[in-house]
């Protein structure tokens, strides 16, 4: 049996360590993997998808796969609420979710009233045009749509949200385990020539980018980005061996950190950080035809 | 009566913050109640910051109507860029007040 065993905090910061960890389990020769999260006292939505993940698609490689509870009480209550342990499956017959999270769902496919409440949440902290909520809709489903489209996996997404009072932010992440951003981009001509994770990461972004041929697609990804830099937030996606984060929480000033990460992570994340000022309010340029104040 | 507010002088650099933008709303609601016409040159630099403009003209939005705002301040040498961002900014502030004006009545 092998045994990988998980630290504290299970944050995005961390993601390296993370996916490498999860990785050793998913390459592990032996056929009982024990995850080990005893001494994990805190989780962000990242590291719930991530994990949720690598444990079902271990058992889907054929591995017998058991796990050590954390002995932190408000890292388990919080898990249960979350549904970590109901594995994506979801806790009730309903889905649940609040104002302040949606609880983790494992997807196969597009699931409006997921998106729904995902929207629900970020409208509870900023005021959103009716514009902007159908465009963040539109954009979710289309991030989730990605994932089935393009990473080719029989696995889904998972997919969970929470919003941080106390850091006034609002985190939603989704996780897949399928071929990365680069094998899919080099499926289309136009991309052959992409050659790392990174350029092909940072191309994702861009409008119109996509790997399907003959329909209009690429603007998930666009759209968010755009949002989250009106709303001076951040989002990271990891993807094989790439990391890139943008981070606009200094104004619009951008910032981007690219990492190669040390293990190829097989497989798309991609971690939204809204921020919850409640002061804002945002709605589309075409929304709003009025002629310029300056 | 005119008032000149170089925001090259006034903030050289530092023209990201928030903590940057209230230093130049300091100076223009100072002078607001005894000058006519406030001009701010931004000398074409690129500011490109939310922070920094909500700071100085959000905020201002948020005490002052349109009109008041408009005859009052000048702007100079702002970058096109800056002047799209200012507008959106602007708009979603004077949306605010309307909408907070709604909800109470």
């Amino acid at each position: 049996m092998i045994t990988i065993k998980f630290p504290a905090f299970l944050t995005i910061r961390i993601a390296n360590c993370l996916i490498q960890r999860c990785e050793k389990a998913l390459q592990s020769v032996d056929k009982d993997i024990l995850f080990d999260f005893s001494a994990c006292s805190f989780s962000e939505p990242f590291a719930i998808t991530l994990l949720v993940g690598a444990m079902l698609f271990s058992i889907k490689r054929g591995k017998v796969v058991t796990y050590l509870r954390s002995s932190n009480k408000k890292l388990e209550d919080y898990l249960n609420r979350i549904g970590f342990y109901a594995w994506g499956h979801g806790t009730g017959k309903e889905m649940k979710s609040t104002v302040k999270q949606v609880e983790l769902r494992h997807l196969k496919g597009v699931e409006p009233l997921y998106t729904d409440n995902i929207i629900t949440v970020l409208q509870h902290y900023l005021t959103l045009s009716q514009g902007v909520r159908g465009s963040l809709h539109l954009s979710l489903n289309e991030l989730m749509t990605n994932t089935f489209d393009h990473s080719q996996t029989q696995m889904g997404c998972f997919v969970c949200a929470q919003a941080y009072k106390s850091r006034g932010t609002i985190n939603i992440c989704l996780t897949d385990f399928g071929r990365g951003i680069l094998k899919s981009l080099s499926t289309s001509d136009e991309y052959r020539h992409l050659k790392n994770s990174i350029d092909a990461i940072e191309l994702s972004i861009q409008e119109g980018v996509s790997s399907r041929k003959n329909r209009l697609a690429g603007l998930g990804l666009t759209h968010i980005h755009r949002f989250l830099k009106i709303n001076e937030g951040q989002i990271h996606i990891i993807s094989g061996d790439g990391w890139v984060h943008w981070d606009y929480t200094n104004g619009a000033i951008r910032q981007v950190r690219k990492k190669k990460l040390d293990t190829e992570f097989e497989g798309t994340i991609v971690n939204i950080i809204a921020k919850a000022d409640g002061e804002g309010i945002y709605f589309l340029g075409s929304e709003n035809p009025e002629e310029d104040i300056f | 009566m005119e008032y000149i507010i170089n925001i090259k002088k006034v903030c050289g650099k530092n023209i990201v913050t928030r903590d940057d933008g209230k230093k130049v709303r300091d100076l223009i609601e100072l002078q607001w109640t005894l000058i006519d016409k406030i001009k701010i040159d931004f000398g074409n630099v690129l500011v490109a910051s939310v922070s920094f403009f909500d700071e100085i003209f959000g905020r201002l939005a948020l005490k002052y109507s349109r009109s008041e705002l408009t005859e009052k301040i000048i702007m100079e040498n702002i970058q096109e860029y800056d002047r799209a961002l200012l507008n959106d900014i602007l708009r979603s502030r004077f949306r605010q007040q309307e909408l907070k004006f709604q909800r109470q009545n």
